[in-house]
Parts: C-alpha cells; sequence; structure tokens
C-alpha cells in the first residue's frame, strides 16, 4: 500500500508545487528558500524523495505535477478509510456521524454525490 | 597489550564496585527528596574512574585494598587452561636482591639460588591476550559503527526540516524533541508540535544546551564503550541519562517558576505515545521515561538548604572515598634482631631442626650423667673393697685375741669397731644397689632419646627446609617419588603473597648444585596465581616426569619462584628452595 501521509512541512512543501506548477527547479529553490529556509540541497533532496512517492517529477529542470492536490488527498482518504474502515464507506459515514449530526447542507451536498455516483 | 587490558579489567572492576555504590547512594538521595542535581553529579565519580587511567592514593579511599589485583589474578587462574605443558606465557627469573640468598654450604640450611634461568618464551605467549584485545576492539569498533550509523540515518531523516528561530528547527517524521550537535547544538521540534507545549519543550532543551548535557552524554557513551562488556557501566550510563533529564525538569520548573508542574507534566506526556525512536543513541537528545519524570515532576518541591548541604558533603566523601585507591599494605618492618641473615635464618630455624637439635642436648646431658654416674659407682666399689679389707684385718686381731685370753675391754673395741665397719659397708652396698638402678634407668632413656633421633634424623635426612623468614617451602614425605611430589607454600606474613605453577630443580653433585637437564624443547609453564592469605599454607601437587622424566636417586633442590608484596606498587620475585633425597 502506498504512503498518502505527508508531514507538515512536507506538505508546505508539496502545496508550493501545487501552487506553482509546472515551475523550474531554479524556480522552486528560490520560493523554498524564502518560505521554508531551505538550502539548494535540501529542496532537491525532498523533490525527489516525493517524486520517488509519485506526486512530482523533474523533467529535465522542470518540475511536473504527477498527481493533483485533489487526486492526493482523495487518495489519501480512500487510503485512510482502507486502513480504518476495512474500505467500507457506510463504516466511516457512521463513525463520522455517531458524534456530530449532519447539517442540512452537507446532506444536500452528500445527496449530490450519491445522484452523481447511481 | 596485555598491560592495556589488565588495566582496562581492573580499571573496570573498580568502576562496576563504584558503580554499586553510587546506586545505593542515589537511592539514599531520592529518600531524602535530595534534587536530582546532586544524583547526576553523583555519576561523575564511575565515569571519571572508567575515564583516567591512574588514581591518587590516599588513606581514605573507601575501595578495598589489593583486591583487584586479587581478582585478575584469579580470573587468569581461569582463563588458563588446566596445567598440563601447554605454552601460554614465557616465564623469565627476576633475582630479587633483597632476599636473603641460599648457599650449599656443608650441612647448612642455607643455600644460594644459581644465576636465574630464563626459560625459552614461545610464539604462542600472547595468544590469550591478544584475543582478548581483539574481541573487545571488535566491540567497540562495532559499537561506534552502530552509533554513527544510527546518527546518520536520523540525520537523512531531519532533512524536511525548517528553521523557526534562533537554535530552533522544526522536523516532520520525527515523535519526540531533541537536541543534535555539539558543538552548535540544534533543538529539533517534531512539526505537529502545539502552541502550548511549545514553551516548556524550548525551555527543558535550552536548560540541556546550556548545561552541556548533549556533550557530556556523548562523553559518557564512549567512556561506557570502553567498558562496553562490563554491564554495570551499561546500568550507570542509562541511570546517568535518567538522572540527567529528572535533573533537567527540576531546572525547567525552577526557570519558569510557579506552579507549572501540571502543565509541564502534560506537555512531556505529549511525546510518550511515539516509539523509542533513537534506542540507546545517545548522539541525540531523546526524552524518554516518561513516568518517572512525571512523576518527579508532580512531586517537586523546593529542597531544603540542609537537604542540600547533606547531599554535597555526601558527594565529597564519596568522590574523595571512591576516586581515590587505597595505599597499598606497608610491608612489615622486620624486628630490628632479624636484620642480620645469620640471625634471621636463625630465628627462622624450622621447628624439625629446632627438634632434633633440642633431642642432641638431651641426648648429651644424658650421657654426661650416666658418665658421672659410672663414675661414681666405680668410686663405692674401689670404697667398698677398702672397707672389706679392713673388716678381713679386724676379724683377724679378734681371732687371735682371743685365743691369747686378752682382757675383755680390747676385745670389746675390736667388735665395736668391727660392727661400725659392717655397717658402713651394709650402707655402701645400699648405695651401690641404687647407684645401679639409677644407670640402668639412664640407659633405658637413652634408648628412648635414641629411637627419637633416630626417626627425627630420617625425616630430616630426606627432606632438609630451606626458607627466607617470612615464606617458607615445606615438602611431604609421603608420595614424593622420582616423578613427583607435594609442597607446602607457608606465608608468615602479614600480606597475600601468590605463585605459579613453575619451579627448577637442581642436582647435588660433587658439592655443586647443577641444573636437572629437561626432556623436552620448547616449553614453558602456565602461569596461573594461586594465592596464599597471611598466615596461610597452600600445597601444590608437582609432576616433573614431562619435564625432567624420572630422577636418579641422589640429592636434589626445588626451586620455586614466589610473588611477594614489593617496595612499589607490584610484586617482586623471590625464590624458595628445599633440598630432598630420593
Amino acid at each position: 500500500m502506498e504512503d498518502y501521509t505527508l508531514g507538515t512541512i512536507e506538505s508546505r512543501f508539496a502545496d508550493i508545487i501545487w501552487e506553482h506548477a509546472p515551475l523550474s527547479t531554479s524556480e522552486l529553490i528560490s520560493l523554498c528558500e524564502d518560505a521554508l529556509g531551505w538550502k539548494r540541497t535540501t529542496t532537491y533532496t525532498v523533490l525527489k524523495k516525493l517524486s520517488d512517492r509519485g506526486l512530482f517529477e523533474n523533467q529535465g529542470g522542470t518540475v511536473i505535477v504527477k498527481l493533483s492536490k485533489e487526486e492526493f488527498y482523495a487518495r489519501q482518504s480512500e487510503c485512510y478509510v482502507d486502513q480504518s474502515f476495512q474500505g467500507s464507506l457506510p463504516g466511516f459515514l457512521a463513525a463520522f456521524t455517531s458524534r456530530r449530526k449532519l447539517n442540512q447542507k452537507e446532506i444536500q451536498e452528500l445527496q449530490r454525490i450519491i445522484d452523481a455516483n447511481r | 597489550m596485555e598491560i592495556y587490558i589488565t588495566q582496562l579489567l581492573n580499571i573496570s572492576y573498580q568502576a562496576a564496585m563504584i558503580i554499586c555504590i553510587i546506586l545505593l547512594a542515589r537511592q539514599v538521595f531520592s529518600w531524602m527528596r535530595v534534587p536530582k542535581r546532586f544524583s547526576f553529579l553523583l555519576w561523575l565519580i564511575p565515569f571519571l574512574r572508567m575515564l583516567i587511567p591512574w588514581t591518587v592514593e590516599s588513606g581514605f579511599s573507601l575501595l578495598p585494598t589489593r583486591a583487584l589485583g586479587h581478582l585478575l589474578h584469579h580470573l587468569f587462574a581461569k582463563t588458563e587452561p588446566e596445567s598440563g605443558g601447554i605454552i601460554s606465557r614465557t616465564v623469565s627469573y627476576m633475582q630479587n636482591p633483597g632476599v636473603p640468598a641460599i648457599s650449599p654450604t656443608a650441612g647448612g640450611t642455607l643455600l644460594t639460588v644459581p644465576e636465574s634461568v630464563p626459560i625459552e618464551s614461545s610464539d604462542t605467549i600472547w595468544s590469550w591476550c591478544f584475543i582478548m584485545g581483539m574481541i573487545w576492539l571488535a566491540g567497540f569498533l562495532g559499537l561506534m559503527v552502530y552509533s554513527l550509523l544510527s546518527y546518520w540515518h536520523l540525520k537523512r531523516r531531519l532533512t524536511c526540516s525548517m528553521h523557526k528561530e534562533g537554535n530552533i528547527y522544526l522536523a516532520d517524521h520525527i515523535t519526540t524533541p531533541f537536541v543534535l550537535g555539539i558543538w552548535k547544538p540544534r533543538i529539533y521540534l517534531p512539526s505537529n508540535i502545539q502552541e502550548q507545549e511549545l514553551a516548556y519543550v524550548i525551555a527543558h532543551e535550552q536548560i540541556h544546551i546550556r548545561r552541556r548535557d548533549p556533550f557530556l552524554k556523548i562523553l559518557a557513551f564512549l567512556i561506557t564503550g570502553i567498558h562496553w562488556f562490563n554491564p554495570l557501566a551499561w546500568v550507570a550510563f542509562i541511570n546517568m541519562s535518567k538522572d540527567m533529564e529528572l535533573s533537567c525538569d527540576e531546572a525547567v520548573m525552577q526557570q519558569i517558576g510557579g506552579d507549572c508542574r501540571e502543565a509541564y507534566a502534560s506537555a512531556l506526556l505529549e511525546f510518550t505515545t511515539g516509539k523509542e525512536i533513537l534506542s540507546g543513541m545517545p548522539l541525540a537528545f531523546g526524552e524518554k521515561n516518561t513516568k518517572r519524570r512525571i512523576q518527579n515532576i508532580m512531586k517537586y518541591k523546593k529542597p531544603l538548604t540542609i537537604t542540600c548541604v547533606f547531599a554535597v558533603l555526601a558527594l565529597i566523601v564519596l568522590g574523595i572515598g571512591l576516586l581515590t585507591s587505597p595505599k597499598p599494605d606497608a610491608l612489615p618492618e622486620p624486628p630490628e634482631n632479624q636484620v642480620p641473615a645469620g640471625e634471621n635464618s636463625e630465628q627462622n630455624m624450622d621447628a624439625d631442626q629446632m627438634k632434633l637439635e633440642n633431642l642432641a642436648e638431651q641426648m648429651k646431658a644424658l650421657a654426661e650423667l650416666t658418665d658421672q654416674k659410672t663414675e661414681e659407682l666405680e668410686h663405692l666399689m674401689e670404697q667398698k673393697k677398702v672397707l672389706e679389707e679392713l673388716i678381713a684385718e679386724k676379724e683377724k686381731e679378734r681371732e687371735s685375741l682371743t685365743e691369747q685370753q686378752k682382757d675383755s675391754e680390747d676385745l670389746h673395741r675390736i667388735d665395736e669397731e668391727l660392727e661400725s665397719l659392717i655397717k658402713e659397708k651394709n650402707a655402701l652396698e645400699d648405695h651401690i644397689a641404687q647407684n645401679k638402678t639409677e644407670l640402668e634407668s639412664l640407659a633405658e632413656e637413652k634408648k628412648a632419646l635414641e629411637d627419637l633421633t633416630d626417626q627425627e634424623g630420617k625425616d630430616s635426612d630426606n627432606l632438609q627446609m630451606l626458607n627466607s623468614g617470612l615464606y617458607a617451602m615445606g615438602m611431604e614425605e609421603e608420595g614424593l617419588t622420582a616423578t613427583g611430589g607435594t609442597i607446602q607454600i607457608y606465608n608468615h606474613s602479614d600480606a597475600e603473597i601468590t605463585f605459579g605453577d613453575d619451579y627448577s630443580l637442581w642436582r647435588l653433585e660433587q658439592e655443586q648444585w647443577v641444573p636437572v637437564p629437561y626432556i623436552l624443547e620448547n616449553w614453558a609453564f602456565n602461569l596461573p596465581a594461586y594465592p596464599v592469605g597471611s598466615g596461610k599454607m597452600r600445597t601444590q601437587e608437582l609432576d616433573w616426569e614431562w619435564l625432567y622424566g624420572k630422577l636418579e636417586s641422589g640429592t636434589y633442590l626445588l626451586k620455586k619462584p614466589v610473588l611477594v608484596p614489593g617496595e612499589a606498587e607490584g610484586y617482586d620475585k623471590i625464590e624458595l628452595g628445599i633440598q630432598f633425597t630420593l
């Protein structure tokens, strides 16, 4: 099973790429230096690490996104439901609603999703 | 190399004792609510001992005298293979000039030890200490490599970190805050740390840095690494680390002031859910031991001055008592009348010899008495003879008188004279009889004495004991054969002495001691050390067939080196000898 968890710092780095992609590595380095205080090597190391996990890719000096932010979090929640509720979405919803009732807006939104997938 | 290993074992052994005492002292401190700062300082003592290879001698030492030397001797005695000609260490003789020599004199009891005889060494001499050295090195290097690998691994994990402020960094994928680095220590906090915990955690870590704890911990780890084979060294390291944390917690509470115990304790608890990521690795400053720490935080009160005074005094006493070695036992001063060698030998003449001389004296006295009595008897016999003649004369006179019918007055006078003479003769005869019985009993006594002397003489003809005053060697006649015998080593001194398996045999040829030739080449004795306590005796069975073969009949000298406490540190080698006849 793939690992779809990001640390606080990693997600800040990923956010920079998702926001600016596609961008050159030199742009990324200067952005990271400003936002995170990282050196060139650190940026390269973390970029390599996240590219190995399939999020981004360095194509000849240009960083491109392989997995969009939405898709990444979709997979992350899928992964979470898989791990915690044996892949059962109703199980997850039951757990989620057991402590807090859904409001009308949430119910309507859920209904729309269900209708769309029918 | 052997020296280093011996030294290391020595120090480790001493440190083990110190650690046990410190653990006890630490428990006492805990009962008395002594601030943990003092418990932490206690650990300075064993770590200093483990680090510094020399010690200062003082009269205040709490450590047992010479105990470590003995332990090592026992250790080596155990490591050495059983005797049987296995070569393990070279033996070299060292003549000690201070010890009275023994020399072959006609009938004297002292012999001079001939020139020292070096015994051939062998290639495998230091194999055992080489192996031990290699094992130590492997353990030490293994530990260092493991530590560096863990450090490198951690460092790699920290790539994804972010500067927060000052020396504080946030990092993903770590579960506890810690300090990393010696020269420019950095505080790493888990990136998901909560704002309210931040103050306590940072205060705690900054105190570590201010007190140079990261450096101290790495140093302690290196020292423990040197003593990696000593479990107590690890016990010390672990407990030292705990006390370091506990005292740091106390410092945080002092610094923040007010009652911050609960908030601080909950901040601590926050970081205990994660696994122990650093597993015994001291290069980073992981937080552990949470339960103890929370208890300590909740119990914390401002320490009383008197408690601190007590703790300081205890630290001073333990520091001096445990970091200095006891002065070695002074060799007992020989009594003045023992100083000249001649008198010395007389004084220490062995008991058998004494008995024998006593017997001879008794014999002499008896012989004189017998002579006297015999002379007296002869004298009495002569007197008796004279008396008898006189009586015969008087009787003749009386007879002649009766014939001539002399007056009765003359007759009466002669009768009276005769009567007194006979009385005198009877008395003399009594005296003679008494003298004879006396002579008879003297003869009996003489015979008994002769028997005794014979017996004693037999013993002493066969085994002549030689000794050097405080130390002596004896030999059992029973079991003495051409291939071996049993010796006894006596220690009359105040200190322990030791001896090994080594000895040499010499044969008396034309009034000269010559070494008995070996039947082997390339051999050496094992050198275990058998201790002989003060006032004790130890026997050792010797089998010399493997080295000398069967001995021909003759007079032999067996010499045995013994280690006695020397003037400087360590031991002097002296040789004891015993003469025996086969």
